[in-house]
Formats: C-alpha cells, structure tokens, sequence
C-alpha cells in the first residue's frame, strides 16, 4: 500500500493551481499585452485603401505600395489583413511617394506580418483605447513628453495609476496627450485656452525656451500655473541633466525657476535632475539630451506617487 | 491512532513532494519556490531526528557530492568581489542542499520515482495546455501569433530553452514507463501527442540533439540488440530532418554582431573565446569567486563585438564554463567528480530512467548554464537526488569510484581537458593583452596641436605656398602686443591646381576619433571687397585624401572636402560664412551646410570651433560647429533639432584620414589679393570607438 496522493487529490490539485494561474493571468493579461487594452469590439474603418502590396517591412517600419495616394493620419490605426491574418499598427510619421507609403516609428499592435507575404488589404481604422482610470490627466508639454522614448512615459503611469488621459493629440499607443514639438511655456499660455478641464495636470517643458530671458520665463510659468488653479494636482517635472554643458547649464537655472515658483504654489515638483544626475549613461540618450525609457519608467513612477 | 496520524504525514509529505515536481513548469518561479519551502518545512516534522541523521549518515557520500554546487557558490564567495550577489547565488542553489538533505534522510516509498517523474509530465502537460489554451485564444481573436519560439516563451513565462528541457526529460520520462507499463498507453500517447510538437515550437536546437541522445541512451538499455543498430541509423535520421525543417532552420539564421552577421557555430565559438580569456585571467584554482564582477568578459564581448552578449551581459552558455570562471579548477574537477559519480551509479544499476536524463542534460549544459537558472537547478537537484536516493547504497561510492581504473581515466581526461583549456588559452591571451594594452594606450592617449604664432610657427605645419612672402608672423591689427599669423593669397598663386595658400596639418584622425579644435581669424580690409562677381572663398578645410592604394591622378574622382568654412560674396559686397559636411561624389550628394546669420565684417577677430566625430556611416559621423561660442543655426532636418547643433553627415569618403587645413582657397576669377590673420590654433583628438 502507497500513501502517495490519489488521482482525486491529483485531479484537484492541478484544477487549483490551473485555476490560480488562469485567474492571474486573466487579472494581469492588460499590462502584459497592451493589444488587449484596445476596444475591439468597436473597431471603425475610416477609409478602405483595397490592395496593397508590402515591399518592406521590420520591427517599426513599414513600406506599402497603394493603387492610389494616401493621405495618412498618425492620430489612426492602420490594418493589413488577408484571408487568415489581421495585423494592426500605429505610426509617428509618414514618407508619402506617389502611391508609394513609407511608415517610420511603427507600433506593431498585435503582430508583425510575415514579410514571406506581400499581399494584404489596406485600411485606415479608429481603434479606440480602453482607459481603465477614473482621474483625468493632461500631460502638457514639449518634446520630452513626445518624441522618442517619451511615447513610454503615459504608457507606465497608466499602469501604475488609475487615471485616464485626455488630450487632443494622440501618441502612439493612442493615449490622448497636449505635448506639442518644441512648444514653449509662452506657446501653452495660450494652448492653455483651449485645453479642457482635467483633475491633474502634469507638465514637462522648457527644452524650447532657449531663447527667452529666465524673468520671461518665470512670468510664463506663473501664468500657467495661475490658468490651472482649479485643478486637483499640478506635477511639474523639472529638466533633465545633460551632457551638453550648455543645455546642462540652461537646464539647471530653469529647474530654479520652477523651485522658486512650486515653493510660492501648491505645484508638486518631480526633480528629474535629481533623479537622473547620478547615471547619466542609463538614464540619457546617446544624443545628451533625451531621455531612455528606463528614464520615463522612473519619472512615471515617481508621477504617480506624487498623484497618491 | 498513531497509525493514522503517520498515514496522514506520509500522504502530507509525498502530496507536498507531488507539488514541488507538478508546479516546476508553470508559470513564474514564485509557486514553485514556494513549494519547496512547504515540503522542506515539512520535512523538519515528518521523521525524527535521530531517524534522519541515521539515514543520511548512511548517505553522507551520494549527498555530499549531490550538494556540490551548493558547496561551490559557499566557497566561491571567499574570493568574491560582490558579496550581495554572492548570496543571491547561494539563494539560489539552495535546492542543491534541500533536495539530498530531505531526500536522503527519509525512508522514500519503492515508488516514488515512477510516481514523482510521472506528475512531473503530467505537470509539464498541463502547463503546455494552459499555455496552448492562450495562443489559440490570441490567434482566433487576431490578437497576435504567438506559437514559437520567443513568443511562445511569453505566454508559457518560461525561458523557452528550459522549458524545451522539461518537455525532453517529460518524453524520456513518459517513453521510459509506457517500456515498464507503468503508464496507461492512452495517457501516455496523449502525453507525447502534445509533447511532439511542442518541442518544433519550441524549436530550441539542443533539445533535439539532447532528445536524440537520451532516447537513444534509454532505447539501448531495453531494446534487442539487432534494433539497437537499426535504431542508430533511423533515430538521427528523424530528429535530422526535424531539424532541417523551416522553423529550425529559421532559429539558425545569423547572429548578428556589432558591424557583420555570422553564423551561429562562430557566434558560439566566439563567445565562448571571450569566456576562456576570462577564464585564463582568473586563478586557476578558485576562479572569479561566486557572483563576481564580470566587467572583463562583458569587455570581452564587446571586443568581439557581440552586441547582444555585452548588452544583455550573457552568461558562459555552458554549464562546464561557467562553474570553471566562477570557482576554477577545484570548482570543475569537484563538478565532474559529480557527473562522474552519477553516470557511474546509473551505469551500476542500470537505472536507464536516470542515465537518460543525465544525459539529456548534460547535452542542454553544453550550450546552456543550466544549474544558473531556479527551472535547471530544480530539475537537476530533484531528479538526481531521487534517481540516487533510489539506487542501492554502497558502503564507500567514492572509494568504489576510484579504484575503477575506467573511471579514473574517464575523469582525467575530462579533467585535463579544462586545465589544457586553461593553458591554451592563457599563453596566447597574455601576448595578447600586452598587444590590446598597447592599442590601447595608442588609442586613449589625446593627440594634442596647439600654436600661438607667438614668435613663429610650429614645425607640424606644412604649407601649400607659392613662396615665402605668403606667410608671416606679424603683430596683431588690433592688439600690437599679440603675435599672430598672416597668410597672403595672390592671384598668380596657383598650387596643386588651385589658387590657394594654406596651411596643412597632419592630426592622423581616422575613423572613430572624435576631435575638437579652433582657432581665431581676422578678415582684413582687403579681404572684403565690393563689386567683385558672386564667389566664395574657403578658409579652413579638412581635405580628404584618394582611396587607399590611389593618388589623386589615379583616382580620377571628383570631392568635394567632407569639412569646409566657407565664404561667400555677392555683388553688394555682402560676404557669409557657411559650414558644410558630409560627402559629394558622383551621385551621392549628401553635403550638409549651416549658414552663420549674420555678415561677416572686416577687422574683427571671429573664434571659430568644432567638434568632430569621424566616421564612414551617415548615422554615427557628425559636426559641431561654433561661432564666437555660439551654434550656427541649425535646422536642417528634425534629426539635427533633436540632436542639438550635431550636423550628423559621414565624412569620410575612405579610411585614409582627413588632414586639416586654413588659409585661403577660393575661385580662379577673382579680382583681387586677399589676405587673412589666423590666431590661437588647437587640435585634441583622440580615439573614442
């Protein structure tokens, strides 16, 4: 006689650990899979392209050839699909040729077409995104909070967060955002008039106010802060460290004149400077200006213990 | 009563134990450690102590050697320089003494292998299923292919390679007992129907050749000796063509490194050369020490250029290597004393179960670190300490094992072996380092040119002159107590072609040298002029040179310089400056220009200045020019916004360095002689890639 488990035993031991481990997955397939985040069920087609012929495809580009000339939207999804597969992507920018269509910063949303196929029928789709967050969030800013890894930053704090972005632009994951290339605090002045009402804000600039005066500056940033009064939290993120000793030398007196400002106001500051001083190499692109992803990964975490 | 309560503890014990083996394929490695903190807890309990230390007395050899790679990481930390990581290492290989401990101090039922290695499939099956279950959901939504390889490994949350193992030793394990009917065959064919192709998906090379090996080390064992040589044949000829099939195949495309692709034997061969330099630089006997700093060998990739090893720090991948760079040669020759002492004991009791597996991994631990892995160590130190556990005990197996002459051979060998790897590797290596050492204080010592026209020039000059009257040291039109120099551009001055004269400097700056320098000119009166036709006139040039092996009547191509300052004058008598890089040649016409935004005036001293990074690729060479300190305007493409003031351009139309040049060069139709004042000259360059 064995005291070894019975197969009831056995049976019911794999149906627990099956269960805990489907559970788990069920509960944090979001995170691991932002395809899931979208709203499938109401998919949109916007314009229908017909043919199209793939001549170049890799991890984040993509070159299609049309019977006829697009005029791309980067604010829309974009799908390729034949007779067995479905492939969906997001763009940042276009190259337009005749009917030649060049897609560059591709986000592949589900997968990456087999480039051993070249046949496919080309839409243009709304995609909407399932926002899980109740507090609503503006992100205003400038090129940190547009280009490059900067598409992460929103992506995180979503996360970690249970907020929901709003915004009249979309990045590439289609969260709604108010980051404007090389906008200066003189610019969101008056895109402050028509920005909507949001719980938080969360601003990020000042890589673009180069050629203003730091009393110029710092009226500006009064302003703003002035405009949001109502909302519930302001966090304002402070210039990065650089290795360009000019842009380091600008950045460190305008993260003075945030400092002076957050100490008159109820704006909570998150010292990027600070945080990312001490690696530079992990948390600042090659090109010294920059930042990495794992620098946004840090700066949304740190966001969002300042939304608690 | 007292029955009960010790029927209640067996059924705990070997419940907990079913656990440990069922939760090693699923997902994260949370549930499984957890369950082996609950069976060794357990265990505390289950007999008495007097009962345990009698049992393992018994054992105290099989768990000595059993416990090796717990010993080595303890020992190992003696000589580390990370002693945090150190213990994470040991944290780690704890199951290497919980498994033989436990095991081997309790009185295990007869069938509790065939019971244990039994779940262990079956959990290996159900964690496949759960994790199939997702891809098809996945794909019937068009959420995404998730089938093989990398993909796949996401949705089992398993590194594919060891999930690749658990399926090998599940169709040993299966395959073994299906031989003994230990199994139900309808239990077993769905086992291996699932099994099968799941190993394609995977599609990780070793398992098929591990898979090979432990088949045929098992089939040998039960099979009649005139199938046994049929079985040779056929078996390598199935898993071959399994293994030349498209999804295979797919996995063997090239590896790519820095700056080239290469297939993936010398990709290995080259990885495993910089872990033999590591290993030569180490001491022989103790290694690195557990948990080391491996800045060396993570250096070495990088001179290899394996892009992935040095960015993703990658182990030895080879379990041999590994223990042999972290605790050296008393490491290695105590690990082979393991292995040794298993194949021996499996051999002696024919268990081929066991031998089968060993096998198996042994042939993962040669391109894989197994045992660094919480999956391999698991594996490894549950299923030997069971398959041992299980053997008939032998009063002295290590005296056994030395008196066999077979084995000693066996074992020297293997040993001799890693020392030869050793030598091999150090001779060389040192001539080697003394080389790199070398290169690199060639590479890192800054090449420094600096000239203040003082009281003459330096004798780093060359010059491009119709004679001597075009240059001299002359005081400075605004600052009599400063010397600088001024150099005369006539329009009979024709030199090499051209009406020029300037000065030449060799910096040897080839590729991949960054260099800053600058200087101060002076345009005089004469040097602005109205009413002359449109031209323009360069100041300052870096000339590129002919492809190597061609002069420049040979060579029959026309440049244009990859670094000029210009100047241009229009018909008013307005007079720019523009910097332009990058390279003009035939069709490629990539010349990059930035223009100063305000008029160049006369009799005012200009400082310009410039970092240079030299490279052949359009993506990595590049320009930051200055004027009195200040960028020149730069928008040319969002790239160089992005960039701040980096004018990315190659600027190299060879390796044949660029060699600096100022003075004057300029149009054949030019009304009038020129002159212009050079001051404060500096060049620092100095390797940087």
């Amino acid at each position: 006689m064995t005291n070894f488990p019975t197969n009831k035993t056995i049976l019911i031991t794999f149906f627990v650990i099956v269960s805990w481990f489907g559970f788990k997955f069920i509960n944090n397939a979001n995170d691991l899979f932002f395809q899931l985040n979208y709203n499938w069920d109401k998919e949109e087609t916007l314009k229908e392209y017909g043919n199209a012929t793939v001549d170049s495809i890799n991890y984040n580009y993509i070159s299609i050839n049309t019977t006829s000339k697009l005029q791309p939207n980067p604010k829309n999804t974009y799908k390729l699909y034949n007779d067995n597969d479905s492939y969906y992507f997001r763009y940042t920018y276009s190259i337009i040729k005749e009917t030649n269509n060049k897609f560059y910063g591709v986000e592949w949303i589900t997968d990456i077409p087999n480039s051993e196929i070249s046949s496919y029928v080309f839409e243009e789709i709304n995609l909407d995104l399932n926002q899980k967050g109740g507090v609503s969030t503006i992100t205003i800013g400038d090129n940190y909070l547009l280009k490059n890894e900067a598409k992460y930053f929103r992506k995180f704090l979503a996360k970690q967060e249970n907020i929901f972005f709003k915004g009249k632009s979309k990045d590439i994951f289609n969260y709604p955002h108010e980051a404007i290339k090389n906008n200066t605090s003189k610019k969101i002045i008056d895109q402050l008039e028509c920005i909507d009402f949001a719980d938080n804000y969360i601003l990020f600039f000042g890589s673009a106010d180069k050629a203003m005066s730091f009393d110029e500056i710092k009226k500006n940033l009064e302003v703003i802060i002035g405009k949001l009064e109502n909302a519930k939290k302001i966090v304002f993120i402070t210039l990065p460290p650089s290795t360009i000793k000019d842009i380091d030398d600008f950045n460190k007196n305008y993260n003075k004149v945030i400092k002076e400002i957050a100490e008159k106001s109820s704006i909570k500051i998150v010292d990027s400077y600070t945080l990312f001083k001490d690696d530079v190499q992990k948390y600042i692109r090659k090109d010294g200006i920059s930042l990495s992803k794992d620098a946004y990964y840090l700066l949304a975490k740190k966001v969002s213990e300042n939304l608690i | 009563m007292i029955g009960n309560k010790k029927v209640l503890k067996e059924k705990v014990f070997y419940w907990l134990l079913t656990f440990v083996a069922i939760t090693i394929a699923f997902p994260s490695y949370s549930i499984s450690s957890q369950a082996i903190i609950g069976f060794a807890l357990f265990w505390v309990f289950y007999n008495s102590f007097k009962e345990k230390k009698e049992l393992l007395q018994k054992n105290i050899i099989p768990f000595l050697l059993l416990s090796i790679p717990f010993w080595l990481a303890l020992f190992g930390t003696i000589f580390t320089n990370d002693f945090e990581t150190a213990l994470k290492e040991i944290t780690n290989k704890i199951p290497f003494l919980i498994f033989p401990l436990t095991l081997f101090s309790v009185k295990l039922q007869n069938k509790t292998v065939p019971f244990i290695t039994k779940q262990f499939s079956i959990g290996v099956f159900v964690a496949s299923l759960l994790a199939l279950m997702k891809v098809v959901y996945f794909k019937v939504n068009s959420l995404g292919d998730y089938y093989y390889y990398d993909k796949l490994s996401i949705l089992l949350n398993k590194h594919t390679t060891y999930f690749a193992l658990f399926v090998v030793l599940s169709i040993l394990i299966v395959i073994h007992q299906l031989i003994y009917k230990k199994i139900n065959k309808k239990v077993s064919i769905a086992l291996l129907i699932l099994f099968v192709p799941l190993i394609y998906m995977l599609s990780v090379r070793i398992s098929i050749l591990a898979l090979l090996v432990g088949l045929l080390t098992l089939l040998v064992y039960h099979l009649k000796r005139k199938y046994i040589v049929g079985l040779l044949v056929s078996l390598p000829i199935i898993f071959g063509s399994i293994y030349f099939t498209p999804n295979f195949q797919k996995r063997f495309e090239k590896s790519t490194t820095e700056n080239t692709e290469i297939n993936d034997i010398d990709y290995r061969k080259l990885h495993w050369e910089s872990v033999l330099e590591t290993i030569s630089q180490n001491s022989l006997l103790v290694g690195n020490g557990t948990g080391s700093n491996r800045d060396f060998l993570y250096n070495k990739y990088k001179e290899n250029k394996l892009t992935a090893a040095y960015e993703d720090e990658y182990n030895a991948h080879n379990q041999f290597l590994e223990i042999f760079l972290n605790q050296g040669l008393i490491g290695i020759s105590l690990f082979l004393l393991l292995i040794t002492f298993l194949i021996c004991s499996f051999i002696k009791s024919k268990n081929s179960l066991a031998l089968s597996v060993l096998a198996a991994i042994i042939i993962f631990m040669f391109t894989e670190s197994i045992l660094e892995r919480h999956s391999g160590v698991i594996v490894f130190a549950l299923f030997m300490s069971l398959f041992i556990v299980k053997n008939k005990p032998s009063p002295n197996p290590l005296k056994e094992l030395i008196k066999n002459p077979v084995v000693c051979l066996f074992y020297g060998l293997l040993l001799g072996f890693f020392i030869a790897l050793f030598f091999y590797n150090t001779k060389p290596h040192q001539n080697k380092a003394e080389n790199l050492n070398t290169i690199e204080v060639k590479l890192n010592k800054k090449k420094k040119f600096s000239d203040n026209f003082e009281n003459s020039y330096k004798n780093f000059w060359l010059k491009e002159l119709a004679d001597d009257s075009r240059d001299s040291i002359v005081k400075d039109p605004l600052d009599s107590t400063n010397n600088v120099l001024k150099i005369t551009n006539n329009l009979e001055d024709r030199i090499s072609g051209g009406l020029r004269s300037e000065y030449l400097l060799h910096s040897k700056d080839s590729f991949g040298y960054k260099t800053n320098y600058g200087f101060n000119f002076f345009l005089p009166e004469n040097f602005i002029k109205k009413g002359e036709e449109k031209g323009w006139i360069i100041i300052h040039q870096w000339h590129d040179a002919p492809a190597p092996g061609f002069n420049w009547s040979t060579y029959a191509r026309k440049t244009q310089p990859p670094v000029h300052l210009l100047i241009e004058h229009n018909t008013n008598g307005d007079y720019y400056l523009f910097f332009k890089t990058g390279l003009e040649i035939g069709d490629i016409k990539e010349i990059k220009i930035v223009k100063w935004p305000e008029k160049m005036i006369s009799n005012k001293w200009y400082s310009f200045s410039c970092e240079i990074f030299w490279s052949l690729y359009s993506d990595e060479g590049y320009a930051i020019p200055k004027l009195d300190d200040k960028y020149f305007v730069n928008e040319i493409s969002e790239k160089d916004l992005q960039l701040s003031h980096k004018i990315f351009a190659r600027n190299m139309y060879n390796s044949i360095p660029n060699y600096f040049k100022f003075g004057i060069y300029r149009q054949g139709w030019e009304k009038y002689n020129r002159d212009i004042y050079f001051d404060d000259f500096f060049a620092e360059s100095e390797r940087v890639k």
